[in-house]
């Protein structure tokens, strides 16, 4: 049986309409890292970061059937992925009991980073990273919902303004505005560091 | 090029966003302005700064718990269904019935109500002859001060007062 680890999305997106789990499995270990990461980013939470990612993969398996391949695939599941985040925003600012559950992870040992981050570094060194560490999260989580995404995508996704523009359905010239103004806000946040 | 506009580019700049002929003007700008090219480095440390953000691994078993949610859900969604049908069938089914009861009961009580309470009138006794039904003669005799005999008396009356 042919792997389908070589497939194109699109292939794989054809299949998954058709139910192949198959298809869905690689299809979600092509992109979970993306997706889990963004959105860890946006929220700040791990546990959260994987419901939303859950929330995401699910619905792209309902309406695979409906995708059209007008765009990248990358740009389709981006666009899920921001829409799905904005509105989890704007739900926990409606509802005040639910800003318990939007609780930042201080960062400890047991915590689900990547070690590279802390590894090979004394206490003092790895101390003074957690807290520059966790003024970032801060000056990040600061901004605005659109620019905090529009900084994701572009510092961690690597996406062009073009890219970054059809997923958040604005034109270039407003991302360019959204990355501007974000990028004069943290400059003034993270003065002490920079 | 104004320090303002320039400043205003500057992380387009920094990302090569711009087009061949805004860039070399606000490089040139750079080159000649210390206040822009400050600004333009606190920008670049800051968004250096950014890559200190830790990543997320990700789990190695998202694939079955999403394929687990999936089935739960669609689980869910066909005893929903099935339950709604169980629900509905008998209740258009019940309605059905009522009607047709209904209508039957209807009729039948129509019926009874029809046979049991009209009473038809009784045949007027003319002249002691009951069972016939009842009819003038145009030219038969008047019965003696019975009530047509007392009015066609009148009516004569007044016919000879109105001549005279």
């Amino acid at each position: 049986m042919e792997s389908k680890q070589n497939w194109a999305d699109e292939a794989l997106i054809t299949a998954i309409a058709r139910k192949d789990h198959d298809a869905f499995r690689v299809l979600i270990e092509r992109y979970q890292g993306k997706v889990l990461g963004s959105i860890y980013r946006y929220v700040g939470n791990r546990n959260i970061a994987e419901d939303l990612a859950q929330d995401i993969f699910i619905k792209v398996y309902k309406s695979a059937g409906r995708y059209q391949p007008k765009a990248k695939f990358s740009t389709w599941l981006f666009k899920l992925v921001v829409n799905h985040c904005i509105n989890y925003q704007r739900h926990l600012k409606k509802d005040p009991f639910g800003k318990l559950k939007y609780i930042e992870e201080p960062l400890g040992d047991s915590d689900y980073i990547t070690a590279s981050v802390l590894e090979n570094k004394d206490p003092e060194t790895i101390l003074s990273q957690k807290e520059r560490i966790t003024f970032l999260r801060k000056a990040i989580n600061s901004l605005p919902e659109r620019q905090k995404m529009a900084v994701i995508l572009q510092r961690f996704e690597g996406l062009s303004y073009a890219e970054i523009g059809e997923i958040m359905g604005c034109s270039v010239k407003a991302v360019e505005s959204l990355l501007q103004r974000a990028m004069v806000t943290l400059k003034e946040s993270l003065t002490p560091y920079v | 090029m104004k320090c303002l506009e320039v400043q205003k580019r500057l992380k387009a700049f920094l990302d090569s966003e711009l087009n061949p002929k805004d860039e070399m003007r606000i490089r040139q700008h750079l080159d000649s302005c210390p206040q822009c090219a400050q600004e333009r480095e606190e920008l670049s440390k800051t968004w250096d700064l950014l890559s200190e953000l830790p990543a997320i691994e990700s789990p190695g078993d998202l694939f079955p718990r999403i394929l687990q949610k999936i089935e739960t859900e669609e689980t869910k969604g066909f005893l929903r269904n099935f339950l709604g049908r169980l629900i509905i069938l008998p209740t258009y089914a019940l309605a059905g019935l009522a009607l047709i009861v209904g209508l039957f009961l209807g009729g039948t009580m129509g019926k009874y109500l029809y046979s049991n309470t009209f009473v038809p009138a009784p045949e007027m006794e003319i002249n002691g002859e009951g069972e016939e039904p009842f009819y003038q003669e145009i030219f038969a005799d008047l019965s003696p001060r019975s009530l047509e005999e007392v009015y066609f008396q009148l009516s004569n009356e007044s016919e000879r007062n109105g001549r005279s």
